[in-house]
């Protein structure tokens, strides 16, 4: 079976007053149906780097990539009507702030409504149906009146839920979701992630999870990419997190307060200028 | 060069030593970002070039607008005069020039009238809600189902014919778009953690809506403001041509061109001059309005 | 035992009215003494953002009492009272101004407290949160959520309030400015003599802050234990318990 995705060399540059952001720089990977985590500090290029998978940087923004190749189609110079015609179908992006993503003066509802019938044409009746189970398998306790609600009368975590279910309802191939669980206490997470896992198993969806949070990367996805100043300076077995050999992912994981070491000072990263070109 | 550096590189660093440098910056990063699109420069060129006409109107005339030589009327376009004489003989290039002021006294006044009523009735409304907002857009629907053109012909026919009642007219019609636009965008606003945190700081209301919220607003204001510009001038123009704006012997653009449709046939300059002019004028802040609106308001893009 | 410092008691909030009313906080009683630490856990949607909420006066409350100092809070307050209390969002990128500088912001605060010598509380609080003078004079967008995160402290902490709602204050930041952030409140706690009420889906984070915590589900106080309980895994209710298992991390089924 042909991979997934490959990505080779991809860049992104942003030519700003200021000068020249180098965000990515030369990322590359190529995963299948799997669960491929993309972690690092803040600023890193995660976010930027899902956003260049989706055809998705903003003009003063320039993406470019040796190779980028979805599902045997080659992306990497296509134009944005290749994209268009893959994006929130085959790919679905849960951006990373959902507050800022819904649409604060449109019902919940009808937002997860507009994008089924966007990507598969139902009826209405049928996409309200399809959109209030997909509620109801993001653990929603009481989807009906979540389907009638505006975002700011949900709770972080519910508005974060709902993003995902906007994303799922569409079935796509590939999911990129940027910290899609950030909001979340870790019981709805643990479920939310079988969920995750559930569409990988079930269609054979590919899954890019970018987070923050190491050890739930470490117990959930496959493989990590940890990245630093736009460049993936590890990638790692999720498995073997815990004893990385690269000094920034093990400084990032010394960062996590632990439940038996309460109220001492923690260890703060140490940024080491040879990581840049390491 | 050398010397122009220090403070065009302190500006774009991103690092400033004092309030003013600050907001400094901010107007110079949205200049570059508007130097780029070469429709909104036109736009800003035909703008300037209006307001630099209206300013220095009685050195660029070169005769006086109003004074009639009927011996002299009817000319074509020559050396003399540059865009021919209308039926009474006077220069038609120096009613054009003289002409630029009344178009902006029209413009500004449009937009000092409309604009700030229209802004404070949308995010009052938006940021209030309740009947505070049933109220004041139940007010702004009915002045938005009168039809401009019908209003001001009512108005100026009480009121009796005059630029002033023609541009007040105007103004009273042209406030609930701007109004809506503010209660829209103050709608996405209100429920916000940064206005939260105002409020928990004890900051009123009124202080919230007038120092938080409205300028949040602005930016999408003056886009649709200077886009309206356009459709103002054509109003007026129209209101002139029905001999109920500006009155006679007042250089107005649209009364000229109505006046000058009688010689169309036999004079074509009497009546194109004017037209071109408010053709060229209303396009012009049609594409300043575009591009501000690229630069100010990103999301539209 | 002196009398608290801060204290709620059978809090009720509901929104919306008759058959559709959401009760989000049912009955909650809870109390704080002067410079404590007390952690707020619980499943998303549990309620624990609108009890913050409902303290500062942002979500009214249906019933039952607040108390600080004494002082009952009610929908109305005056500014000196406001001043007391200060709150921290969840989301540093919705709780900035997009178009003030973190000068701006800072001295709106000190002019609506009417705060004499702005000019030295900005500096002084900058430097105290671990920003320069460097970012005086920058907006938003050109900060990151930890510095973002900062300067919202800042703006809360420059009014000199005494207690402190943080609202899941790191939650959308990467563990190594989490750990700046946290080190940051712990410090500042010490050294103003602060008291905190501190929200967070994270029980490895409440554990550094707090010394004492309450479970919430849906809407209710289900357990309250300290936070040597917590470490021991003395917990009573399933769902303390089940909070505690998920947090030592996901093991996918089968
Ligand atoms: N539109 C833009 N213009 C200029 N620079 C940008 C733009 N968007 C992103 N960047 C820069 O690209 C870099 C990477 O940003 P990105 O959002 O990918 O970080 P991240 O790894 O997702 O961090 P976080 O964990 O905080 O979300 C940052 O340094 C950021 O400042
Ligand atoms: N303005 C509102 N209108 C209607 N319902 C609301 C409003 N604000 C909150 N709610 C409801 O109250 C309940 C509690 O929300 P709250 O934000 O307090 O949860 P939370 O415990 O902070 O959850 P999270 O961890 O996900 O942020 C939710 O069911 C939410 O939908
Ligand atoms: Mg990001
Ligand atoms: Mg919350």
């Amino acid at each position: 079976m042909n991979p997934l995705l490959q990505v080779e060399d991809l860049d992104v540059r942003f030519a700003t007053p200021m000068g020249l952001v180098h965000a990515v720089r030369g990322v590359g990977f190529t995963m299948g149906r799997e669960k491929l985590a993309i972690v690092g500090e803040s600023g890193s290029g995660k976010s930027v780097t899902g956003r260049a998978l989706m055809g998705l940087v903003a003009p003063p923004g320039r993406v470019s990539a040796h190779r980028l190749d979805f599902d045997g189609i080659a992306l990497a110079d296509a134009g944005p009507v290749a994209f268009r015609r893959l994006r929130g179908k085959r790919i679905g992006l849960v951006m990373q702030d959902p507050k800022f993503s819904l649409n604060p003066v449109q019902r919940i509802g009808e937002q997860i409504s507009e994008t089924l019938r966007l990507h598969t044409g139902l009826s209405s009746a049928a996409a309200r149906s399809r959109s209030m189970a997909m509620l109801e398998a993001v653990r929603i306790s009481d989807p009906e009146r979540v389907y009638r609600a505006y975002p700011h009368e949900l709770s972080g975590g519910m508005a974060q839920r709902a993003m995902l279910s906007m994303m799922l309802v569409a079935e796509p191939d590939l999911l990129i979701a940027d910290e899609p669980t950030s909001a979340l206490d870790v019981t709805v997470q643990l479920e939310i992630l079988s969920i995750l896992d559930e569409q990988i198993r079930l269609r054979g969806m590919g899954l890019i999870f970018i987070s923050h949070d190491l050890r739930l990367v470490s117990r959930f996805c496959d493989r990590v990419l940890v990245m630093y100043a736009g460049r993936v300076v590890e990638t790692i077995a999720a498995a073997d997190l815990a004893h990385a050999k690269h000094p920034y992912t093990q400084g990032l994981y010394r960062c996590l307060p632990n439940l038996d070491r309460p109220g001492e000072k923690l260890p703060v990263l140490n940024r080491d200028p040879a990581w840049l070109t390491a | 060069m050398s010397d122009t550096l220090p403070w065009r590189a302190r500006l774009l660093s991103g690092e400033y030593a004092s309030r003013r440098e600050a907001s400094l910056a901010r107007f110079y990063l949205g200049w570059l970002a508007l130097r780029r699109s070469p429709a909104a420069m036109a736009g800003l060129l035909i703008v300037g070039l209006l307001i630099l006409t209206a300013i220095l109107a009685p050195w660029i005339a070169p005769y006086h607008p109003d004074v009639q030589a009927l011996d002299r009327a009817l000319q074509p376009p020559s050396a003399a005069h540059w865009f021919g004489t209308d039926e009474f003989g006077r220069d038609v290039f120096s009613r054009i020039v003289w002409g630029a002021r009344v178009t902006l006294y029209i413009v500004l006044l449009v937009a000092a009238l409309a604009a700030p009523v229209g802004l404070l009735v949308g995010c009052v409304a938006g940021y209030l809600g309740g009947w505070v907002e049933v109220v004041l857009m139940r007010l702004t629907d009915i002045a938005l189902a009168f039809p401009r053109l019908v209003l001001a012909l009512a108005f100026t026919a009480a009121l009796g014919p005059g630029l002033e009642h023609a541009v007040i007219a105007i103004a009273l019609t042209g406030w609930p778009p701007y109004a809506r636009i503010a209660r829209a965008e103050t709608l996405t606003l209100r429920r916000s953690d940064f206005i939260a945190a105002i409020r928990l700081l004890g900051g009123s209301s009124s202080r919230i809506v007038l120092k938080h919220i409205v300028p949040l607003c602005l930016p999408s204001l003056l886009v649709r403001a200077t886009l309206d510009m356009a459709g103002v001038i054509l109003i007026a123009a129209g209101l002139g041509f029905l001999g109920l704006g500006a009155q006679p012997p007042t250089a107005e653009w649209g009364a000229m061109l109505s006046s000058g449709r009688d010689y169309l046939l036999s004079a074509w300059w009497a009546a194109t001059f004017p037209g071109l002019a408010i053709f060229i004028v209303s396009m012009g802040f049609n594409l300043l309005g575009d591009g501000l609106r690229d630069v100010l308001d990103p999301k539209h893009a | 035992m002196s009398l608290p410092f801060l204290e709620v008691a059978a809090l009720e909030v509901s929104f919306g009215a008759g058959a559709q009313a959401v009760r989000a906080v049912r009955g909650v009683s809870f109390a704080v003494q002067r410079g404590e630490s007390f952690g707020l856990v619980g499943e998303s949607g549990s309620g624990k953002s609108t009890i913050l909420r409902a303290l500062v006066g942002l979500n009214p409350a249906s019933g039952g009492s607040m108390r600080v100092d004494g002082v009952e809070l009610g929908m109305t307050r005056d500014k000196a009272l406001r001043r007391r209390m200060q709150m921290v969002f969840q989301d540093p990128y919705g709780s900035l101004h997009p178009r003030q500088t973190v000068d701006s912001q800072l001295s709106e605060a000190l002019r609506i407290q009417s705060l004499a010598d702005g000019e030295r509380r900005i500096r002084t609080i900058l430097d105290q949160v671990g920003l320069g003078p460097r970012f005086r004079f920058r907006y938003p967008h050109q900060l990151s959520g930890g510095q973002r995160q900062r300067v919202a402290i800042a703006r809360a902490l420059i009014v000199e309030p005494e207690i402190l709602l943080l609202d899941e204050p790191t939650s959308a930041l990467d563990v190594s400015v989490q750990a700046e952030v946290l080190n940051l409140l712990m410090a500042l706690r010490q050294e103003r003599n602060l008291t905190y009420i501190f929200v967070s889906h994270d029980l490895s984070v409440i554990a550094t802050m707090c010394g004492r915590l309450a479970v919430m589900q849906s809407g209710a106080i289900v357990e309250e234990l300290s936070a040597s309980q917590l470490r021991d895994r003395h917990t009573t209710t399933d769902y303390a318990r089940t909070l505690l298992a998920a947090s030592e991390g996901y093991r996918p089924q089968g």
